[in-house]
């Protein structure tokens, strides 16, 4: 069965910034390092596996040679299929197909009504998801926000308000194997069984290791499990420059690079040709106040040679950024910045870009900056498509037949193609006096009004009877057990 | 005074090389060790320290300045009799139970340092027990600052205090919390004694603390 994905990138060259040589390069001194530094690895299980495939372990130290990397790199598949809640194929993430999404887990969300930020809650996070689902140009949900009110399982609850308030992909967080496997759970009670849900995905699990170079127990933990039960992951490793990571950009991608694939070995060896999204976030730690920069420049072509060799030299999935900010408000500054990475994602045809609506370094969630972000991503899309060469669109029979000094507007040629043209939502073309004799409004005023709107007024489609059942009783269990614990 | 001008430029520049040499040659023109601390290796870690909080100067600029300013003053220790010792007391630092995030820690620790305190760090993922057990190992230790960066994991705090409380031990304290999801409201409900959003107010309170 072949299934249309529309979201490709369609250029002859797109963005590189690396000749496969100096790709090459980036990844044989990644190879050094994780054969003579070494990775610290929390896990027993996994040093085991690590031990076994041939690596020298010393106490928690794994060195890993470059033959079992290579292997790994073998095994992992090139292309992760995400189905939506009703079981319909949507994202093929694969080559240059470039699909844009949230980011997870901010402890605050942005006021519009105070100009301030409030700890982000329940309610919001089901707003949150409502507005995802209304975006045309939102392809995947993650969480927004960690609820203030669930501290323990925060994770089960805000998966469950994603599930019954979107129908589409998701990537997911947890704590640990507990909750990513209540979270398995409730996917099979979606697809009405695990096997159905493994066959047909609705999430892939966000994971991370701590730079530099150190694989805590949890994020091991959930990475095996996730290949034990062929759920798709990424790995991504948050190198901050200067901080975390060396200060120069080549530096940090080999760094990253690094820890990237010591995640992919042990998972691989977990079981071999399990899905795996490569990439991560190295971002120039700002020095003075001491946060990660999300888009700055540096970060910004960090993450697209990160894409070209997760493409090119590794021909897997990729995982990149779509538009974060480290703006306190969705002003220019945020827009400006979130545009940016946006841009470079698509036009170099990274697969899942996450953090739209990002602000204050990942510490802010903003719903004005996401609908902004809609309609910019939707606008790129257009660019992203390229030139169509087809002989309707070459259009030679409507060239001869106007001729020299008419003009096209009343032309059949015209009429059939026009609504291809974009078309703004936020964005006001209007001439000038309809746009402020209607309030002389800003973009984000509008942006705030539409967010408003969607909370009030947007249906999303409910979960049946039986699988709001079966979510509540897995909530409930996670519950009780946290209680307990307590 | 050239001589602790030029000791306050080498400081100022993170000069490791040549730090010893002049603090020895301030010496050998008979400046009283105390004031080639204090006015030599610990004034210009203070200008800097004021820069930094300012926004002026990037942090490495002040980390590698304390690295020489420590170095000097390693230097200067065995020539200072104890009593005039100017250690501002001395404190115990981590990162709450479950919490693998430390650089904020980290460089609240480091300013800590530069700033005169004495800072035990134990870590990051630390339990309670562990945090009462190294206060009860040491009489001297004035101050615990609690770092937790998840909503999460901001409860360990609480429950951090409460075993401190339970040993008996809540009294010798002052406690200062902070991380990305934690504030004011949340730092008087789990009855901190103080709360700050960066390292340069870090310091301030730690000091406002200890003089309580
Ligand atoms: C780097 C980072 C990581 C690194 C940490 C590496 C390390 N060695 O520390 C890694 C990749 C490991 C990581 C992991 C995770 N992270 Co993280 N991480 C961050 C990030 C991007 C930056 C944190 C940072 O170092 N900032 C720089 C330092 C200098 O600032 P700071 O920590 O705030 O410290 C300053 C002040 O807070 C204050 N301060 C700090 N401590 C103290 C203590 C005292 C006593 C005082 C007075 C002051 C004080 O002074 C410091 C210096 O100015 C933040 C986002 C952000 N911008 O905060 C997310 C963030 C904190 N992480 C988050 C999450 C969700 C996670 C994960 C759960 C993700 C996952 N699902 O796997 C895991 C959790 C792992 C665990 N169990 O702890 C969320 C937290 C959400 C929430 N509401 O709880 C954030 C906000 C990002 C997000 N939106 O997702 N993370």
């Amino acid at each position: 069965m072949k299934h249309d994905f529309p979201l490709k990138l369609n250029a002859v060259q797109p963005l590189r910034f690396l000749s496969d040589d100096q790709l090459r390069e980036i990844h044989s001194c990644s190879l050094e390092i994780l054969q003579n530094v070494g990775s610290e690895v929390q896990h027993e299980g996994a040093l085991e596996m690590l031990r076994k495939a041939g690596c020298k372990v010393v106490k928690k130290r794994a060195y890993v040679p470059a033959n079992l990397v290579e292997w790994a790199l073998k095994q992992a598949p090139s292309t992760v299929i995400l189905y939506d809640r009703d079981g319909n194929p949507v994202m093929d993430i694969s080559g240059r197909n470039a699909y844009f999404g949230t980011g997870s887990d901010c402890p605050y969300l942005y006021d519009w009504d105070t100009g301030g930020q409030h700890e982000f809650t329940t309610q919001d996070m089901i707003n949150g998801a409502k507005i995802c689902d209304a975006m045309p140009n939102i392809d995947f949900l993650m969480c927004l926000g960690l609820m203030y009110e669930y501290p323990v399982t925060s994770y089960e609850h805000q998966f469950a308000a994603m599930l019954r308030n979107s129908t589409k992909p998701m990537v997911v967080t947890a704590a640990n194997r507990e909750s990513i496997k209540n979270i398995a759970e409730m996917m099979a009670v979606i697809r009405g069984g695990m096997d159905e849900a493994i066959n047909k995905p609705l999430i892939i699990l966000y994971d991370e290791p701590i730079s530099p170079l150190n694989h805590y127990y949890e994020s091991i933990d959930k990475l095996i499990y996730c290949a034990e039960n062929s759920l798709p992951t990424n790995y991504a490793p948050a190198v901050m420059m200067g901080g975390t990571g060396p200060m120069t950009l080549s530096g940090a991608l080999c760094q990253c690079l690094a820890e990237s694939l010591l995640g992919l070995v042990v998972h691989q060896l977990a079981n071999p040709g399990a899905p795996f999204i490569f990439g991560g976030c190295v971002t120039d730690m700002d020095l003075k106040c001491m946060q990660p920069s999300y888009a700055s420049p540096t970060s910004n072509v960090a993450y697209v040679v990160e894409q070209e060799i997760g493409r090119e030299l590794y021909h897997l999935p990729t995982w990149g950024m779509g538009g974060a900010t480290s703006s306190k408000c969705p002003d220019a500054h945020a827009l400006s910045e979130a545009t940016q990475e946006a841009y470079l994602s698509g036009l170099t045809g990274s697969n899942m870009n996450h953090d739209v609506g990002f602000m204050n370094f990942g510490r802010t969630y903003s719903f004005e900056l996401l609908v902004m972000m809609n309609e910019v991503i939707g606008q790129l899309r257009q660019v992203f498509k390229g030139v169509d060469m087809s002989p309707e669109q070459l259009a030679m029979d409507v060239i001869k037949s106007v001729g020299p000094m008419g003009n096209y507007l009343s032309e059949t040629h015209t009429f059939n193609h026009m609504k291809e043209m974009w078309q703004p939502d936020l964005y006001d073309r209007r001439d000038y006096d309809k746009w402020h004799d209607n309030g002389a409004t800003t973009m984000e005023e509008r942006a705030a009004a539409k967010v408003k709107d969607i909370i009030a007024n947007y249906q999303p489609k409910p979960l049946t009877d039986e699988q709001e059942k079966g979510i509540q009783a897995i909530l409930d269990a996670a519950d009780a057990k946290a209680k307990e614990k307590k | 005074m050239s001589k602790i001008t030029d000791l306050n430029k080498i400081v100022e520049n993170g000069d490791f090389e040549n730090v010893e040499a002049a603090v020895q040659s301030c010496l050998d023109d008979g400046i009283e060790p105390m004031d080639v601390l204090n006015e030599g290796l610990v004034e210009p870690i203070n200008q800097l320290g004021e820069k930094f909080a300012n926004g002026d100067i990037f942090v490495p600029e002040l980390l590698i300045a304390s690295r020489a300013m420590k170095q000097g003053a390693a230097m200067l220790k065995p020539l200072i009799v104890s009593e005039d010792n100017p250690s501002m007391g001395k404190a115990v630092f981590c990162t709450v139970e479950g919490d693998m995030h430390d650089i904020g820690k980290n460089l609240v620790v480091m300013l800590l340092e530069s700033a005169g305190f004495e800072v035990e760090d134990l870590g990051m993922d630390i339990s309670p027990e562990a945090v009462v057990e190294a206060v009860q190992n040491d009489e001297s230790i004035k101050i615990i600052g609690m770092s937790a960066m998840l909503t999460t994991t901001m409860y360990a705090m609480q429950e951090t205090i409460e075993a401190l409380t339970e040993a008996g031990l809540r009294d010798r304290v002052k406690i200062m919390v902070g991380g990305a999801p934690v504030h004011e409201d949340f730092a008087n409900m789990i009855g901190a004694d103080g709360f700050s959003t960066n390292a340069p107010t870090a310091v301030d309170l730690a000091e406002k603390l200890i003089a309580q």
